[in-house]
């Protein structure tokens, strides 16, 4: 099942990032760790990871919207029929 | 005729205990074959060997650090720091390590120490060997603060300061050590005495006089002074700090209705805003008069003898600060 | 052969052990990422080969300090990964019922005292430790792990000092990932080699590979060795290179990308996992089996650490002495 994946929280004082970059688009395939954004916190930018392996099947926000912690950021599929599933249920 | 001093007090609990559990050591600068600077150890080195008792180098971090690790592993070491004023060095090992292991690791360590503070003036021993920083270590949770007043009282709390499972700050005034009203002898037998009872030194109907350490002499000296004015004063002792005896002290204070705190630190966030603010809210009732804290004016600690006179509650200030609140209630 | 100290099963071991410590902080720092670690995480990617190869050269008597970075030495001394992440989580089945988290966690069986949040603090704690072993006339050792940046608090020179002049039976670990924080070495100290400063105080001081295992292991045995021989202490210098930023979410920009690239190349893994494939026949498919077992172990721990119970508000006040008055605890 696809798995909806929050804005992180880095620094202790971190509260909500940014959105400066996707490099990734629904559909791509990603590994765990791989990077595929960019987000700004506290006047810092921080490479935003692959928080697993699977399938990018949604982006939850385009870049410059400002992201809580916590909030749902994005959504990975885990295989192509995971993300085929998550596609017809959100059409 | 020899006297039990409070530095015998110190030197027989600390001796008795390392008799008993050869996990009690010592360690400390120059407590070996010197005897101390203030002869608190004298004749443990002969007495005890190399084993028990650590000369060290000058070195208060990894002194009080030593004890801590040795603690760890179920040693109940005994650190000295020599001039109450050198624990600054050793913060971290106190505040952030000996404090906090056990809870910090939810109570699956625990740290059995205790770290001797010779505090107080010496006479003109000035701004770095002079100080009274007892407050701080009441501000630290997971720590105990000792501070006794006479010489039975300093065997009878160091004995129960060593067998404590959690850390102990126990502040001697080197003053006391030659120690006025000891009992007759050199070895007086004492028991353990428990942490968190406060001993009532002399009983009065007035006011309720609050004093540890060797402010606790002045205010009985101020008491006696008042009884001639008609005032009677209760001279209380808390002789430990954390855990504190707020039983005995609300039970004083419902027999007198007013309090005082006198101790040589500062006023200023000294551990007598800590009791008064308690009193304030629990013996609300009580009191017929404002709580009042006197000690040390909010300068260093001067070397002139006149200005040291002048920064330290003497036994002038707290007479005229006493008289002065039993008065108001009595013009009212 | 000296340089080959293990059979090829410890040698898979050992290869195992610092893949499970790397595993153990990639999850990790996804897991915080997600949401389920309230607080810091300093990763130790990149020196799982100090703690692997120091460890494996201890025995049960034996007791540790432990710093900020401590995650890898504690799974190298054999700490239930499970129990580490319901730490983590702040768990009241963690390994301080969830009131010490990353910086303190703690396994008294394993004689593991801690890791610390403050900078070099663990390395007076071994030696107080280490002075206990000796009173007792125990075999132990007590070893303590810091990093180069505690190499110049006070607390390091003291003990050092202090140390030495007791012959306490000791194992001082500089694990320099030439970074205090974010600092190089070259801007904190003006020395190259930190094991130099052993000579200060009259004690044995070696520099070893600290991405090779098996030279740390090696280095410790010698150490351990002499430390029971009553000889007293050793300064380790392990050379090695913190992957990662400081803590998570540190992206450590401040280094350049040619010396990040070149210790990457010289990654302690890596770089073990293709010598046992030259020397024992460990093949890619060995390796992949080992990268599963790892995988199935942490899922495992994290799933349970998941399920494990939250602390009662009421724990605030245990584990530590509070005052009361007439029977309410004093606030």
């Amino acid at each position: 099942m696809a798995t909806t994946y929050p804005m992180p929280k880095w620094g202790v004082t971190m509260e909500s990032g940014t959105i400066e970059e996707w490099r990734v688009e629904p559909g791509d395939r990603v590994a765990e760790g791989d990077v595929i954004g960019v987000v700004s916190s506290d006047k810092i930018e921080v490479d935003l990871e692959a928080p697993a392996n699977g399938i990018v099947a949604a982006l939850l926000h385009p870049v410059g919207t400002t992201v809580d912690c916590g909030a749902d950021l994005m959504v990975l599929a885990d295989d192509e029929d995971d993300y085929a599933q998550y596609l017809q249920q959100n059409s | 005729m020899t006297r039990f001093t409070y530095a015998d007090g110190i030197r027989q609990a600390m001796a008795e205990e390392m008799e008993r559990d050869p996990d009690v050591f010592l360690l400390g600068e120059d407590i070996g074959p010197s005897g101390g600077v203030f002869g608190v150890t004298k004749g443990l080195w002969e007495r005890f060997g190399e084993n028990q008792i650590w000369d060290t180098p000058i070195s208060e971090e990894a002194v009080v650090g030593a004890a801590v690790g040795a603690a760890l592993l179920g040693a109940k070491p005994i650190a000295e720091i020599m001039f109450g004023d050198f624990v600054t060095l050793a913060m971290d090992m106190l505040v952030n390590q000996a404090a906090k292991l056990r809870y910090m690791s939810g109570g699956k360590l625990s740290v059995p120490m205790v770290v001797r503070i010779v505090t107080g003036t010496g006479g003109a021993t000035s701004a770095q060997h002079s100080q009274s920083l007892e407050a701080w270590f009441t501000h630290v949770p997971g720590l105990k603060v000792v501070a006794p007043g006479t010489p039975t009282d300093a065997k009878g709390l160091m004995l129960t300061a060593i067998r404590d499972p959690d850390p102990v700050v126990y502040f001697e005034h080197k003053l006391l050590y030659g120690g006025r009203g000891g009992p007759a002898g050199d070895v007086v037998p004492v028991d353990p005495i428990p942490f968190g009872e406060g001993r009532v030194h002399r009983k009065g109907t007035d006011v309720t006089m609050v004093s540890y350490l060797r402010t606790l002499q002045h205010s009985l000296e101020a008491a006696e002074r008042l009884a001639e004015e008609g005032i009677s004063c209760e001279v209380w002792d808390p002789r430990t700090l954390v855990p504190f005896d707020y039983e005995g002290l609300a039970a004083s204070i419902r027999r007198t209705g007013r309090l005082v705190i006198a101790h040589e630190a500062p006023v200023r966030g000294g551990f007598g805003a800590e009791i008064a603010a308690w009193a304030a809210r629990e013996c609300f009732g009580d009191l017929k008069a404002p709580v009042v804290r006197i000690g040390a004016q909010n300068a260093p600690i001067p070397y002139a003898p006149e200005l040291e006179n002048t920064v330290l509650p003497g036994v002038d200030r707290i007479v005229a600060e006493v008289r002065q609140i039993v008065d108001d209630g009595r013009s009212d | 052969m000296a340089s080959e100290p293990w059979t090829p099963d410890q040698r898979i071991d050992a290869l195992r052990r610092m893949m499970l410590i790397r595993r153990f902080e990639e999850k990790a720092a996804r897991l915080r990422a997600r949401g389920f670690i309230p607080g810091f995480l300093h990763p130790c990617i990149g020196q799982e080969a100090v703690a692997v190869g120091v460890c494996s050269a201890l025995g049960p008597n034996d007791v540790l300090t432990s710093t900020h970075r401590g995650h890898g030495h504690m799974l190298a001394r054999g700490a239930d990964p499970a129990r580490m992440y319901a730490e983590l989580y702040a768990r009241t089945t963690g390994y301080n019922r969830g009131k010490g988290g990353s910086l303190h966690m703690i396994d008294v069986d394993l004689g593991f005292l801690g890791a610390n949040g403050i900078v070099g603090a663990g390395i007076p704690l071994a030696t107080g430790a280490a002075l206990q072993l000796k009173r007792k006339g125990s075999d132990g050792v007590a070893v303590s792990f810091f990093g180069d940046g505690a190499t110049n608090q006070g607390a390091f020179h003291e003990s050092l000092n202090l140390a030495a002049l007791w012959k306490l039976p000791v194992l001082f670990v500089c694990e320099n990932n030439l970074y205090g924080e974010f600092t190089r070495q070259d801007r904190h100290q003006a020395i190259t080699d930190i094991a130099d400063r052993a000579a200060a105080y009259g004690m044995v001081g070696t520099v070893v590979d600290g991405n090779d295992v098996e030279a740390v292991h090696l280095a410790t045995r010698e150490a351990v060795a002499r430390a029971r021989n009553g000889e007293g202490p050793t300064l380790i210098e392990a050379k090695t290179y913190r992957h990662r930023g400081h803590f998570e979410g540190d992206m450590a920009r401040y280094r350049p990308e040619e010396e990040v690239a070149h210790w990457m190349e010289r990654d302690p893994i890596t770089t073990y996992a293709s010598r046992l494939a030259d020397e024992i026949g460990f093949t890619d498919a060995d390796l992949e089996a080992l990268q599963e077992s790892v995988e199935e172990q942490l899922d495992a721990a994290a799933a349970w650490a998941e399920r494990q119970p939250h602390p009662d508000p009421s724990d605030s006040t245990t584990d530590v002495f509070v005052d009361d008055f007439a029977g309410v605890a004093l606030r």
